[in-house]
């Protein structure tokens, strides 16, 4: 029994990493934890040549990667979340997996688990890595997210800066409220004066925001590993069962 | 260079590449087109040592590509939806150009254009791809004058398999029974309202230049 993780998020010990291991060793099983801005897998370069043998021609560690991928009884990936979508890193390797679908769908039938940390936008990366993987044919067993540490609040000048996070997400420039001040209560305070984009003024009053201090979210990443640690047990794959969840 | 095309599509000479590049025409003006995946580049690996000087600290060629970028004065960005989200290469580009946000927010005010093609035919996925783009720009504070998405070719129709393939995409657009052909293959200049609304898009983005200089 393998569980692989896999973190997209390039920040060393970052949030998504403490919860893709926290999925990993409720599990019980035997794990491995991989940062894919330690490795080198860059984006598929629609060359077509896995057609036939699955097996991506580009000489990265992808090769090595995948292999693993394809050992493991369940896999966890964990993105962050730039510009409201997956990190690059994480985009990549969801599009290399392509190369495992052709004719075969070798991935179906695997466990898998999610993990998305941003400031708004981190539900709907959430959904996607769902569909990501779904199509290669896993079964989802679950997704978290969490809240994560905005890059403005260590870059610097957070407090005064006009183009910060919470004001790029803000009311006035999305016309939609995705509640990052009500999210961030106690790390994050806007003062009355604050323009977005035109004046920026806030009052940062915690500069990390770290999972291992809310105790309800690092309870769901244990949920997500034991409940991976039961289907893998219950479960008898059968195999040459295809199917694509696309 | 008044205008840079990006295009995301690692495929040569692709239904991306050409949307992009008759956008450029359109507009009449001195321009660059530029393909990713020519350039060594890689994502954003979030060490804000571009906070204080808003210059990436990656030894790549982003660099190269950068100063393309801070020489124009509209960009026009191609790419294109893979699992239904923008690509990883665009996705990269998106995130270096962070490295130009903080404070100064160095593309403030140059004109956008966000361009994407993709399997359409009722899949939502290209314009989604294309509203991923626009929505960065305007993070960016750039203004987005347009957004367009055209059809290209899912990768099932030429795979060889496409015909017989369990999990084939072909069925799926082309109807149940469908097997690969070749009159199922697009080429973007075959789409008359996608090549006209690029060609209008081109024209404004001349139109605009000129209103602000």
């Amino acid at each position: 029994m393998k569980v692989i993780g896999i973190s997209g998020s390039p920040t060393k010990d970052s949030n998504t990493d403490t919860l893709v291991k926290a999925i990993l060793d409720a599990t019980g099983a035997e794990t491995e934890f991989v940062k894919l801005s330690s490795i080198k897998v860059g984006p598929c370069i629609a060359c077509m040549k896995c057609v036939q043998t699955n097996e991506c021609i580009i000489n990265d560690d992808f090769k090595w990667l995948s292999k693993k991928v394809m050992e493991a009884d369940a896999i966890v990936v964990g993105s962050s979340t730039f510009y409201g979508a997956a990190s690059a890193f994480t985009k990549a390797f969801i599009e290399r997996l392509y190369s495992k679908r052709h004719i075969k769908l070798l991935t179906a039938g695997k466990l898998a688990a999610t993990v998305a940390v941003g400031v708004a936008a981190e539900k709907m990366v959430g959904e996607w890595l769902g569909n990501g993987l779904r199509a290669g044919g896993m079964e989802i067993v679950g997704g978290m997210t969490a809240k994560g540490t905005p890059c403005c609040f260590v870059c610097g000048p957070g407090e005064t800066c006009n183009y910060t996070v919470w004001n790029a997400y803000s009311k006035e420039l999305t016309g939609m409220n995705l509640g990052v001040e009500e999210a961030y209560k106690g790390y994050l305070e806007l003062l009355p004066d604050n323009k977005p984009y035109q004046h920026g003024s806030a009052r940062i009053l915690k500069s990390h925001r770290s999972v291992k201090d809310e105790p309800d979210v690092m309870d769901e990443a244990r949920r997500l590993g034991k409940l991976i640690k039961e289907k893998i047990k219950n479960r008898s794959r059968k195999a040459g069962d295809l199917k694509c969840g696309c | 260079m008044r205008v840079l095309g990006i295009s995301g599509s690692p495929v040569k000479n692709s239904n991306t590449d050409r949307l992009v590049k008759t956008v450029l025409e359109a507009t009449g003006l001195d321009y660059e087109f530029i393909k990713l995946s020519e350039y060594d580049i890689h994502p954003c690996r979030a060490c804000l040592g571009c906070a204080g000087d808003n210059i990436c600290k990656q030894k790549d060629d982003w660099h190269i590509i950068e100063n393309k970028i801070k020489e124009c004065a509209a960009l026009v960005i191609g790419g294109y939806p893979t699992y239904g989200t923008l690509d990883s290469r665009t996705k990269m580009l998106t995130e270096r150009m962070y490295s130009m946000h903080h404070q100064k927010m160095l593309n403030k005010g140059k004109i956008g254009v966000a361009v994407a093609v993709g399997v359409g035919r009722g899949i939502p996925s290209v314009d989604q791809a294309a509203d991923q783009i626009a929505a960065f720009m305007q993070m960016e504070g750039i203004n987005v004058i347009g957004k367009l998405s055209g059809t290209g070719n899912v990768s099932c129709l030429s795979c060889g398999y496409g015909g017989t393939c369990k999990i084939s995409a072909v069925p799926h657009l082309f109807g149940q029974g469908a097997v690969p052909s070749r009159d199922k293959y697009v080429a973007i200049e075959d789409q008359k309202d996608v090549i006209e609304k690029a060609n209008e898009i081109g024209n404004k983005i001349r139109e605009s230049l000129i209103k602000i200089t």
